[in-house]
């Protein structure tokens, strides 16, 4: 019945590049009067390396902890290869939320023994998921004596077994040096070449930004914007300009080329603009008018500032 | 089944505690039949080693003790039961593809294998004493009174059920022991002596397993002989000490269905 089933995932596959791994509907978590999740829908394509991006305590985990069964949501649906909500789904993922959890009396083996026979895997295929993250000489130590880098890769050993579908990362290099931290934006990129979809849960812009294809905001359980990272990210450029008359400067620029929408906010007139705008064009075409700019400054990502404001709480 | 009592095996056979608990609990039950040494006397009547620990009254008398020692295992599964949710390896178990329900299963095909295990270590060993203690006489008897073997099965179940269920209502090891205990001795007693005096409080669950299924034999023993020991518990004390296990239980999964883990 598996064996069928996955057959005919990669069947499909093949045929159509747009296969949806994860959709959600709707979905709301509350806790008392506290809206953990408010009504979250979120679509992850297969393939795609899916960022989930929101300060700490926005509702990353909670929602994580829904689609994986942990936690009740209180209302709402979610659908996991277009398969529903059902536990067997579960077996295709490879998760790793919040900190790595293990029996540690446990060496990383017999660890490793117990989520094998979870997902119906054959132990054989133990030591060289260890081998994928160094951690095969120790495997015979118990889990307790790991640091918490060897403890993260041994949960990402873990996740690995049984070569899921997805893997689901919350906050993977928390905590971790920077070393720790390089290896695992390592083991992501190349498990996105193995063709995994990832979604990847944190509240650190720049790693979303260096690994993540799509991504999604959110913040106190509602999205704010969901897209790819190049549409996000690296979208719109900002321009602020002031002179002493602001209203003068407004009716002047509105035949300049590239200027999408001009708004005065206080004493600042903020333009978006698309590629054809040029800062320098702009200023010798004000002079020509005999508009002097007492301020003018482009401002390049004006989603990456939204970003540093979510995250920096 | 068998896969889920595997995984409860993976993770129970090496942990450190377990092998010291079991072996406490070994160590006690054959400690116990070394009492009968001092008995003395090869009469037939009274307290006398033959008429405790031969045929078939150590069936009485063993039992009655064995129950005892089931506290221990009782602690053992509370432990288990709170490490999954100290390690947060429950929630670990779930996201790795288990079931909220085969998590239970799981528990609950352990205790069973534990009960069985248990009342195997009883009765070899119960055979063992009988045929030492025993007069020559009594040796074909060894199987009378053998109800109350199935009475220590049931309450080997009822005990590590509960167990189970102090373990998952309170998910701390320290907390649900301690609870555990005084619902053993404390608040038992108070509800059977103070609030449901008449019949009812003796079948509380505590009364149901120590009391009511394994029942005191020594009155019958030291009228000399002239009361007979209880041949068998009674009918209904098995089925409500069997209910008991089917209730904690069943409160465990339903606890465990509801909850954000």
């Amino acid at each position: 019945m598996i064996a069928d089933s996955v057959e005919l995932f990669t069947f499909t596959s093949n045929h159509y590049n747009l296969e949806t791994v994860l959709s959600t509907t709707a979905l709301k978590k509350q806790y008392g009067p506290i809206k953990a999740v408010n009504g979250l829908d979120l679509r992850v394509e297969k393939g795609a390396v899916y960022g989930i991006l929101g300060p700490n305590g926005s509702g990353k985990t909670t929602t994580l902890g829904m689609l994986l069964g942990i936690i009740q949501p209180t209302s709402g649906a979610y659908s996991w290869f277009n398969n529903g909500s059902l536990d067997i789904n579960r077996k295709r993922i490879g998760s790793l939320l919040e900190q790595p959890n293990f029996y540690p009396y446990l060496s990383g083996e017999q660890n490793l023994k117990v989520v094998a026979k979870i997902k119906g895997v054959d132990e054989g295929t133990i030591d060289a998921v260890l081998a994928s993250v160094n951690l095969l000489e120790r495997k015979k130590s118990p889990a307790r004596t790991y640091s918490l880098g060897m403890r993260q890769r041994l949960a990402l050993a873990s996740a690995l077994l049984g070569n899921p579908d997805v893997l689901l990362l919350d906050e993977p290099t928390n905590g971790l040096d920077p070393q720790g931290i390089a290896e695992v934006r390592e083991f992501i990129t190349q498990q996105s070449a193995q063709g995994r979809t990832i979604i990847l849960a944190s509240h650190i812009l720049d790693e979303v930004e260096k690994v993540c294809t799509h991504v999604s905001v959110i913040k106190k359980g509602t999205l704010l914007a969901e897209g790819s990272v190049a549409d996000l990210i690296k979208g719109e450029t900002q321009v602020e300009i002031a002179a002493d008359n602001n209203e003068i400067v407004l009716q002047a620029i509105q035949s300049f080329t590239g200027i999408k929408k001009a708004a005065q906010e206080n004493s600042i007139i903020v333009i978006n603009v698309d590629e054809k705008f040029n800062a320098a064009q702009l200023n010798k075409y004000l002079s020509e008018k005999n508009i002097y700019l007492q301020h003018l400054n482009v401002r390049k990502k004006r989603l990456e500032e939204q970003f540093l404001e979510l995250t920096a709480e | 089944m068998i896969r889920l009592l595997k995984i409860e095996l993976l993770k129970l056979v090496p942990y450190r505690t377990f092998k010291i608990l079991f072996a406490i609990y070994l160590l006690l039950m054959t400690l116990v039949l070394l009492v009968g040494k001092n008995l003395g006397g090869s009469g037939d009547e009274g307290l006398t080693s033959a008429n405790v620990l031969g045929f078939p009254n150590i069936w009485n008398y063993y039992t009655l003790y064995a129950c005892y020692f089931n506290i221990i295992l009782a602690i053992l599964v509370i432990f288990v039961t709170c490490n999954e949710f100290t390690y947060r390896t429950l929630r670990q178990n779930i996201i790795d593809g288990l079931t909220r329900q085969e998590t239970v299963i799981g528990k609950i095909t352990l205790i069973v294998l534990l009960s069985i295990i248990t009342t195997v270590i009883l009765i070899i060993s119960g055979l063992v004493a009988g045929n030492i203690y025993s007069l020559p006489e009594d040796r074909d008897q060894m199987f009378g009174h053998s109800g109350f073997i199935f009475a220590y099965f049931i309450q080997s179940l009822g005990m590590m059920s509960m167990g189970y269920f102090f373990g998952t209502l309170f998910k701390r090891t320290g907390l649900a022991v301690i609870i555990f205990l005084i619902f053993l001795f404390p608040i038992d007693v108070i509800l059977r002596e103070g609030i449901f005096p008449d019949g009812f409080g003796d079948y509380m669950p505590v009364a149901t397993y120590f009391l009511k299924m394994v029942p005191f034999p020594l009155d019958h023993t030291m009228s000399g002989g002239l009361e007979p020991t209880p041949a068998a518990p009674t009918a209904l004390s098995l089925v409500v000490g069997a209910a008991y296990a089917v209730i904690f239980c069943g409160l465990g999964w339903w606890i465990t269905k509801k909850r954000d883990l």
